[in-house]
Order: structure tokens, then C-alpha cells, then sequence
């Protein structure tokens, strides 16, 4: 668990732009600078940021926005140091890249609440730097020491009168070195003007006008959908299955057994979904055939009357209860319920001669990598920045995978899934979608697989289920 | 072919009759913003206005359609300055968003049929569109602040 496990390669990738970048890779060890190529006439000293000569001001997020604000909240940090108006920004939503794991955890992920707690300070030293360097070039050009320049939202003013927008200096700040951490200053809280006050979303215009994409929007061509008929049993298994009838729904093009249950591919989801209503399935009884409500039940009544591990022991509990003046005992019980997020579970891969690309909404990006890993032959996801604005979906709920892949007769093409099976959803996308690509004959030793981000923002998160919780006295 | 007018526009797509408006929206028209959540008109994410009428277009035949004027969100303006979407965005309703192109098509056509509802009139109106954020409170309070937006108000 090392914080610096992101190592100097994945720096190195992204350093082209600015000269001397080297110190960068001290400023912040966890989070250096990560793969995507920086435009000509673009500033990109760091993996979190990107200022362009247009003033555009672009800030990456390694975190999957599902409602929570994360795609507010954070580029707001960046941008208090900055000096530019948070709702000016721009926002990103990372591909995989080990720029965005966690300071800690060497893994990619959204959740814990710890999206602010542990990127703050590393956001606010981006954005100091990202404004000095800017400063720094504009005293150059100016002839006037740094320290008599200030800022405010994108603009560089002299005491002389002179002022030009962050824009203006794009092209020398990428020259020059990055400062070493220790000289570049945060602000005083007291300085503030965006941190701790109000902030509206930027992802909502998007978000009522049919703008913003999810996962299960993304459209490429000659995509083919899949759904899976999963068994009604947790962990029950296919016997036969008679797919005669769903293969005579129009648009269904083929049908094929996977491990989670049989797969109807189709032209288009209705079709497809029409295709499994035709199935006709024999399933057997697997490790959950006597699994229920009931028997989990009994069972948690069961721990309840053993001795169980001691945590923490402080003070005498029974004691004091023995004294208490009103005393009340309820007991609460949560039923086995799926979080159930509205957007249904799914993923969009496209197998390429040599690689598989895949949109996944997700959040926990590197989990989708091991996932890969451990399922399909494809080598895992590379390094790869996405384009704008993305989000993830996730959860304990309904699991739908999607898969799809380009129309070759070579390499039969692919799918989506969507299900009502209910469990381990976290690590469900991946190995559905590769189980149904190894399925269709999509092994391909060796190919590379790159990871993106579904266009735009998310889905719901699921991280509260509306259970139902019984008192009983 | 099927003949479908969808905001203003024709399409002739090649779908069976059965298919729902849903899909033939999302998959063969690519309008994706109205979305899928549960198939059987028990979420509301697939609101739509079929002449001026909320529909669920999940559980509406292409067929159903044919001869009428489809309006989904992509349609609702062409900037996002439809009354109810300035409201949304000067409230910040939106949280994940999933749902929201559904209650927003549901706010749009209740104002139309209702231009000051009460609290108890949005309920109603909105009862069928579920949010997994739960994002309740703020879309009643948008829906009063669509309908002052209507009636001449001010954007903030």
C-alpha cells in the first residue's frame, strides 16, 4: 500500500508539455501526471488540470459523479487556488489512470464519502501551482516581479494598470519548470471566496435537457444489445435451454449460454428483450437453491444467541442499564433487499482486432481491471484519459451488462445484458461482459483493452436502499 | 416503415408495431434521453408527451403513436430555457440525473394543463416518477418556481 505506487512511468507520459516537470513528480507523488496528450496551445502541468489559450480552464476528476456533487465539489477546490470562478470550469471525468488513485489505497475508486477528504489538499496544491506558474510566465512577459501580480478569476492583474486573461500565458507557463512544493503557498482560509460558500451543479443543464450521457447511452455503430436471462434462484445453473422460438424473434442474431445464465443477442434491445421472454430454460439448483428470507433469518437469530467478538469494551454497559430510568427495547431488523439504482446495470465493449474498448459505468475503475483481468484473455485496460465528463453507476442492485462490438463477420459481433439477478453488482459488470465476450469466441490472447468513461454523468449510486426496517418491542 | 413525428421532425423507421415508443426512441431515433429504468411503467423515467399528454413511451406501442406528435426531452426547447428547466437548474435539483428527464417532461406537462398547482396538485402529478436520490423536496419547489417563471418571473 504504498502512496507511491503510481511511479514515474505514468508521469512521464503525460510530461511532455512542461520542461523540468520532474519537481511535479515530488510535489505529489500519488497523484502525478497521468496519460492524456495535452492539445498544442494548452497548459497542463498536472493530471487534474488543463488551461487552454482560450481561457477554457478544464479540470479532471478520478471520481464518478452519481449525484453526489463530486464534479462540483472538487473542481471547486482546484479552483479556489486557481482563482477561477468554479462555475467557469469545465469538467472531466478520468478514464482509468493510477493519477486518480487514491492517496492510500492503490485503487481507483468513488466511495467511503472520502472523495473531498482525500484529494483536498492535493486539489488545492494543483491549482497553487497551476496560478503560479501562470503568474510567474505573466512576470516574465511583463518584466514585473511575481509577487506584485494578484489574481482574480482568470485574470493576471500588474500594479501598473496592465491585466490579461490566464489564456495569454498558456504557451510560456508550459515552458517553464514546476515549483518545488515547499515554495508554492496555499491560501488562508480566510482568503477564501469559493470554498465553504454555495456553489451551483455544472452538470445540470445537461442533465434536463436529454444531454448528459450514461452508460447505457452510449450508441456506436452496429452495436448489437444483449440481454441475460439470469436464473430465478441465486446461483442456480442452466440445465437446457430451448432457444428456438427466441431465435425467431426478428432482430435476434444469436443466443448463447454464459456462466450468469443465456444470453440473447439482438439489433436492438427490444428484440432482444422480446428474445429471452421467448426462452424456454431448465435451470438446477445451485449453492443458493435453499437460500431465503426465512432461513437467513433464522440463522441471524441464531449468531444472536452466540458470544460474539469483542470490539471494544469500555465502561460497565449493564450496569448502567440496570440503572436507567426508562429503559426501551426495540429490536430492528433490515430484509435482504437490492439497492435497485434506476439506471439498469450495463457496459459497452467493442473488440477491436487487437484491443477491446469498453464504457462501463463504474466506481471503481481498477476493480473493473482486475475483474478483467481475471476473466478474459484480453491484457488489462492501459492508461488512457476519456473524453469529457463521464460517470458511474454501481451498487448492490439489478445487473445489466451490455456489450457490443463492431459488425465484422470475422469476429461475430457482441451484446448487452441486463438482469434482475441481485449481489455482488461491484465486480458483475466486468465479468459479465466478459464472460459473454469469451462466450462468443471474443478471446484474443493478449489485446490490450482500454477503459472509458461513459460520456457523461451517472447514474443513481444506490447508496441508501429504501429498506424497510421493522421494530419489534 | 413506420412513420413517427418526434419533435416536429419525421422518422420512418422499421420496427415492429409491438415495439415499444421506448426503444424505437433510444435505438433506432438515437434520442437517448429518455431512458429506461424499469420497463412497466412503474419508474417514470420514460416520460414523455404524446400530443401534449404525459405517457410512460415504455410501455406505449410505436404503433400506439403513429399520427401523433411525440415530444421527448430533447425537444422540450432547444437551450434548456423551457420554464421548467431553468427552474431545475437555479434550484439544482438534479442529483444522478437518471430520472430527471422523465420528471421534468411530468412538471412540463402538468404547468401546461395546470399553471399553479398546489403542493398536493404536484404530488399527484408526480407520483409516478420515482427519484433514487430522492430529490422530492426540491422538485416540488422547482415545479412552484416553473410555474412563477410562467407567469412572467424572473430568472435568478
Amino acid at each position: 500500500l504504498s502512496p507511491a505506487n503510481t511511479g514515474r512511468r505514468h508521469f512521464l507520459i503525460g510530461v511532455g508539455v512542461i520542461a523540468g516537470g520532474v519537481a511535479a513528480g515530488q510535489l505529489l507523488r500519488p497523484y502525478l501526471v497521468g496519460g492524456s496528450e495535452a492539445a498544442p496551445k494548452e497548459f497542463k502541468p498536472h493530471a487534474f488540470v488543463r488551461i487552454g489559450a482560450d481561457d477554457r480552464v478544464t479540470v479532471i476528476i478520478g471520481k464518478s459523479e452519481m449525484g453526489q456533487g463530486v464534479s462540483i465539489g472538487l473542481p471547486m477546490i482546484l479552483a479556489e487556488e486557481l482563482d477561477v470562478n468554479p462555475q467557469r470550469l469545465a469538467v472531466e471525468i478520468a478514464g482509468i489512470d493510477p493519477a486518480f488513485n487514491h492517496p492510500f489505497i492503490p485503487a481507483q475508486f468513488t466511495g467511503g464519502s472520502m472523495s473531498v477528504m482525500t484529494t483536498y489538499e492535493a486539489l488545492r496544491r494543483v491549482g497553487a501551482t497551476a496560478r503560479r506558474m501562470i503568474v510567474q510566465a505573466a512576470a516574465t512577459e511583463w518584466g514585473v516581479p511575481a509577487a506584485q501580480l494578484r489574481t482574480e478569476d482568470g485574470v493576471v492583474f500588474a500594479p501598473d494598470g496592465r491585466s490579461a486573461t490566464y489564456g495569454k500565458f498558456v504557451e510560456a507557463a508550459s515552458g517553464r519548470p514546476v515549483p518545488a512544493q515547499e515554495s508554492v503557498a496555499l491560501k488562508n482560509r480566510a482568503d477564501f471566496r469559493y470554498i465553504g460558500k454555495p456553489q451551483r451543479r455544472l452538470d445540470s443543464r445537461i442533465k434536463v435537457n436529454g444531454a448528459a450521457q450514461f452508460g447505457i447511452d452510449v450508441n456506436l455503430p452496429n452495436m448489437l444489445v444483449a440481454v441475460v436471462a439470469r436464473p430465478p434462484q441465486f446461483g442456480a445453473l442452466v440445465r437446457s435451454f430451448d432457444a428456438s422460438q427466441a431465435r425467431a424473434v426478428r432482430g435476434v442474431v444469436e443466443v448463447k449460454p454464459v456462466p450468469s445464465g443465456v444470453a440473447v443477442i439482438a439489433e436492438h434491445t427490444w428484440a432482444a428483450i422480446k428474445g429471452r421472454g421467448a426462452l424456454r430454460i431448465e435451470w438446477r439448483d445451485g449453492p443458493g437453491a435453499t437460500l431465503s428470507t426465512a432461513r437467513l433469518r433464522t440463522e441471524h437469530r441464531a449468531l444472536l444467541a452466540r458470544t460474539g467478538l469483542l470490539a471494544k469494551n469500555q465502561g460497565d454497559a449493564l450496569a448502567a442499564l440496570s440503572e436507567a430510568r426508562r429503559k426501551i427495547d426495540v429490536e430492528y431488523e433490515l430484509p435482504y433487499l437490492a439497492h435497485a439504482c434506476m439506471e439498469p446495470l450495463n457496459a459497452v465493449a467493442w473488440v477491436k482486432n487487437d484491443r477491446c474498448e469498453m464504457w462501463v459505468a463504474r466506481k471503481a475503475s481498477r476493480r473493473m481491471r482486475y475483474s478483467w483481468r481475471k476473466h478474459s484473455a484480453f491484457r488489462p485496460p492501459t492508461s488512457r484519459s476519456t473524453p469529457p465528463f463521464s460517470v458511474a453507476a454501481s451498487g448492490v442492485a439489478r445487473v445489466a451488462t451490455r456489450i457490443f462490438r463492431s459488425r465484422r463477420r470475422t469476429s461475430p459481433r457482441v451484446s448487452i445484458g441486463r438482469s434482475r439477478w441481485c449481489g455482488r453488482a461491484k465486480t458483475i459488470p466486468a465479468a459479465a461482459t466478459t464472460d459473454l465476450l469469451a462466450s462468443i469466441g471474443c478471446k484474443r490472447p493478449s489485446a490490450p483493452m482500454v477503459c472509458r468513461s461513459p460520456t457523461s454523468i451517472a447514474t443513481s449510486a444506490s447508496r441508501y436502499s429504501p429498506t424497510r426496517s421493522s421494530a419489534v418491542r | 416503415l413506420i412513420s413517427l413525428t418526434v419533435n416536429g421532425e419525421q422518422h420512418d423507421i422499421d420496427a415492429d408495431p409491438q415495439m415499444p415508443l421506448l426503444w424505437a426512441l433510444r435505438d433506432l431515433i438515437k434520442l437517448t434521453g429518455t431512458k429506461y429504468g424499469c420497463g412497466i411503467a412503474q419508474c417514470g423515467a420514460c416520460t414523455i408527451h404524446i400530443d401534449g399528454q404525459p405517457a410512460r413511451a415504455c410501455v406505449t406501442t410505436v404503433s400506439a403513436a403513429v399520427g401523433t406528435e411525440i415530444r421527448t426531452i430533447e425537444g422540450l426547447s432547444p437551450d434548456a430555457t423551457h420554464p421548467v428547466q431553468q427552474a431545475w437548474i437555479e434550484l439544482d435539483v438534479v442529483q444522478c440525473g437518471y430520472c430527471q428527464s422523465g420528471q421534468v417532461m411530468a412538471a412540463a406537462a402538468l404547468l401546461e394543463q395546470n399553471p399553479s398547482p398546489t403542493d398536493a396538485e404536484i404530488d399527484a402529478a408526480m407520483n409516478g416518477n420515482i427519484c433514487r436520490c430522492g430529490t422530492y423536496p426540491r422538485i416540488r419547489a422547482a415545479v412552484k418556481r416553473a410555474a412563477e417563471l410562467m407567469r412572467g418571473g424572473q430568472p435568478a
